[in-house]
């Protein structure tokens, strides 16, 4: 057995044809995976505001009635006084900060000191009842100084006071910005120098806010779902866990169970880990290079007359049909992994290498898990894998009832493309039973992840359908060649 | 000597197409077995059921002993052979080729691969894509390819298709010695009964997918007719000839072709003389005689011909 599939790829690998496509799918899975990072730079160059815009903007606010377009004068104002050209050289936590500051406390201000206060009340969604204006203007000169001087630190700290007054005096105040606020202080971050770590803080202080909010409500004896408590734990936990064990380079999935969405990836955009996880087409096009061997396995030793020479030799046909599949497992298998190192040496060539030692963290049963970016690209990559093994079986049982080889890569070719199309065809116009297709089932890196077409659908039920069809993919090629005339 | 193929009432049909019926064979180790017949007569068929390429309707195959349906892998063992046209991988060179080959089968060696790559005359080209060979490179691979495992019974299904005069006496050689010294069946197909005539010890003749006669070379010359002669009168007026001829020596036959000439075939023996008394009396006779020609006698090649011929010569 193990000299007929030596035979095999002797067969496979002496053909320069084979070169070709080879070379031809490692290309375009580059070549697509350069196309997408392009794209996202192209996108980064839209928030771009020139010099002109911002002199027209002012003048514009400048005149205006209205108290928001006053603060955003006054803000631009604030921008150009502390050097910054344009709106895109600001800093988003000096951005952030100022907003925050003339918002919160400028607009008090402004607002007391205009004629008709209802009005501006009514504008800013606030009411002035019970409002010190000395001491609102005190803090928030306090908060654009420490701006100015690029303390951040110094600028929370106010901020956190601020919030404790507001607390005290049992003001409305922003929970989110409180918890972030008290988060940097009591950790003491400098958002200047880290804001990676700012990205962290928001994302664990908003979900933390959000969770004691539906905790009190809940308590309150209001309507809280598990699910929502569950969903704001999940987050906070995730980057309670990035914030304490100061991790850089990370993916997580901030994806809602059940959802009708695509898995929403989110990381603090390192293009490495970006890279390396969001290219669907490496596994896609190593897998259509083994079909085009697959679909040509058995097709192409009919078309060559090759096929009486081979069946005349003491072998049954059994092992030699089984030969052939081994082979096109083997070459499955193989081929995946080149593919994932070439372009894991891409990702490294084009990305550089700060994100290898990125980390992916998942949420288990309470607790944050953490595990190699590389392993779990690898994972996503061999999940993938399963789809394509039975892609390759439609295929090796197509080239086994056809004579032609041409014929047997077209149609496994139109098959693996308008497969999961006419699926979901299926599915908008509610044909249920389209669950009970293969291509409703060979997306497994989603299903695993509760991510389905059809409701209800889980990755036992999946594998199931799957080991089915394979079956029956490898009784009809096996008996068609073990049957066939030569 | 033993028995090489054993083939009992086979019947094979393609679709409600009948090739073979009832076909009854039995070939020996140590000689050179002719498969005769005209195109289309089933020959392939039969070699493709032999090597199991496909399914017998009815009867039975056996190898050296070994049923080629049950016993596949023991029959196979025993057989190496070329099947319609040599085709092989065209994109590997020659030796590439055998070892796919050696390395389905036992105990091929790398000495054997040599030996046997020398003996079919390939030593300079193995090592050449075999999509450079010429017809008869092919031809002489692919026997390159069936002697490979030192096979019991070796089945060439028109091998010296492709070959120059010079290879097909080369091949006509090797052949007889494999099967004479080294005690190989030797299954060869052909439509050429002169090919066989030189080639072969005894010769099986299909006609329309039935077995006609199975005979050795010497029976098959032995029983075609010499002991009459045939001459070729040209005459002024065959009919009168025959007449006077038939009256005279009633024994004699004689078949007219057109007005003026007529065949007379009498017993071989002494022939000369009786043809002059013949001559004698159609001159004494007032017949004008031009000219008396002796036809050859039937070869091999014509006896084939007659026995696959009746029914028409239309190829359907």
């Amino acid at each position: 057995m193990l000299k007929l599939i030596k035979n095999e790829y002797a067969k496979i690998f002496l053909k320069k044809s084979t070169y070709i496509i080879l070379g031809v799918c490692l290309l375009l899975s580059m070549g697509i995976s350069m196309l997408i990072q392009y794209a996202y730079n192209q996108i980064d160059e839209y928030y771009y505001y020139g010099e002109l815009s911002i002199e027209e903007d002012m003048s514009h606010y400048k005149n205006s009635e209205y108290v928001y377009d006053q603060i955003y004068y006054m803000e631009c104002q604030m921008f150009i006084e502390m050097g910054y050209e344009y709106f895109s050289d600001v800093p988003s936590w000096v951005w952030d900060g100022v907003s925050n500051a003339l918002y919160n406390h400028y607009a008090y201000v402004v607002a007391s000191q205009m004629e008709n206060r209802e009005s501006a009340e009514m504008e800013l969604g606030i009411s002035l009842e019970g409002i010190d204006v000395e001491y609102e203007k005190k803090v928030s000169e306090e908060m654009l100084n420490a701006i100015k001087a690029g303390d951040y630190l110094v600028y929370n700290k106010s901020c956190l006071a601020y919030f404790d007054y507001q607390k005290e005096n049992d003001l409305p105040f922003d929970q989110v910005q409180y918890e972030v606020y008290k988060y940097i202080v009591e950790h003491g971050i400098s958002p200047e120098a880290d804001e990676k770590k700012m990205f962290a803080v928001n994302m664990y202080a908003s979900a933390k806010a959000n969770y004691d909010t539906l905790t009190k409500q809940r308590d309150a004896g209001e309507n809280v779902t598990e699910y929502q408590l569950e969903k704001e734990k999940k987050i906070f936990t995730i980057y309670q866990y990035v914030l304490d064990n100061n991790i850089d380079n990370y993916l997580t999935e901030t994806l809602d169970y059940g959802d009708m969405y695509e898995g929403k990836t989110e990381s603090n955009t390192n293009k490495f880990i970006t890279a390396i996880t969001s290219n669907t087409m490496i596994g896609g096009m190593a897998g259509i290079f083994v079909m085009i061997i697959a679909a040509g396995i058995i097709a192409n030793e009919f078309s060559n007359g090759t096929i009486k020479f081979l069946l005349i030799n003491p072998v049954k046909r059994a092992k030699i049909f089984w030969s052939k599949y081994i082979t096109c497992l083997f070459l499955l298998v193989s081929s995946l992994a080149v593919f994932f190192v070439v372009y894991f040496l891409f990702c490294m060539l084009t990305c550089g290498t700060d994100g290898l030692d990125g980390v992916y963290l998942s949420y288990v049963d309470g607790v944050a898990h953490e595990e190699s970016i590389i392993l779990y690209a690898l994972k996503q990559y061999a999940l993938s894998g399963v789809s394509l093994l039975t892609s390759i079986t439609l295929a090796f049982t197509i080239s086994s009832l056809m004579r032609s080889n041409a014929v047997a890569i077209a149609i496994s070719i139109v098959i693996e493309f308008l497969g999961a199309t006419i699926t979901m065809f299926l599915y908008e116009f509610g044909h249920d039973w389209a669950r009970y297709l293969v291509f409703a089932n060979t997306d497994l890196a989603s299903i695993s992840k509760g991510v389905t077409l059809f409701p209800g659908q889980t990755l036992g039920f999946a594998l199931v359908v799957i080991a089915i069809y394979m079956v029956i993919f490898l009784l009809t090629a096996y008996d068609g060649f073990k049957k066939k005339e030569v | 000597m033993g028995t090489a193929l054993k083939i009992e009432h086979i019947n094979k049909s393609y679709g409600k197409k009948q090739i073979l019926h009832d076909v009854c064979l039995e070939t020996n180790t140590g000689e050179v077995f002719g498969f005769l017949g005209p195109n289309g007569a089933g020959k392939t068929t039969l070699i493709k059921l032999i090597v199991g390429l496909i399914s017998l309707d009815e009867g039975t195959i056996s190898v050296c002993g070994h049923d080629v349906e049950k016993e596949f892998e023991a029959a196979m063992a025993n057989i190496g052979g070329i099947v319609e046209n040599p085709e092989l991988y065209k994109y590997m060179t020659g030796m590439q080729n055998l070892k796919q080959y050696a390395n389905m089968r036992n105990g091929v060696t790398k000495e054997r691969i040599d030996e046997v790559v020398e003996l079919v005359g390939l030593t300079n080209r193995i090592n050449d894509k075999v999509g450079k060979y010429s017809l008869g490179m092919r031809q002489r691979l692919g026997l390159a390819q069936a002697l490979l495992h030192n096979p019991k019974v070796l089945i060439l299904d028109e091998p010296t298709n492709g070959l120059d005069p010079a290879g097909i006496k080369q091949l006509r050689d090797i052949l007889k010695t494999i099967a004479h010294k080294e005690d190989v069946c030797v299954f060869v197909s052909s439509h050429l009964m002169s090919e066989m005539e030189l080639m072969c010890d005894r010769v099986g003749i299909i006609v329309r997918g039935t077995v006609k006669s199975v005979q050795t070379i010497e029976e098959m010359l032995k029983s075609i007719d010499t002991s009459t002669a045939t001459y070729l009168y040209k005459v002024n007026d065959a009919e009168a000839a025959k007449i006077m001829i038939g009256e005279k020596y009633p024994a004699y036959e004689i078949a007219c072709d057109g007005d003026s000439e007529f065949k007379l075939t009498v017993t071989a023996e002494n022939a000369n003389e009786l043809i002059a008394d013949v001559n004698a009396l159609m001159i004494s006779g007032g017949i004008r005689l031009y000219g008396v020609q002796r036809q050859e006698s039937r070869s091999l090649e014509e006896a084939f011909i007659e026995l696959t011929d009746e029914g028409g010569t239309q190829i359907a």
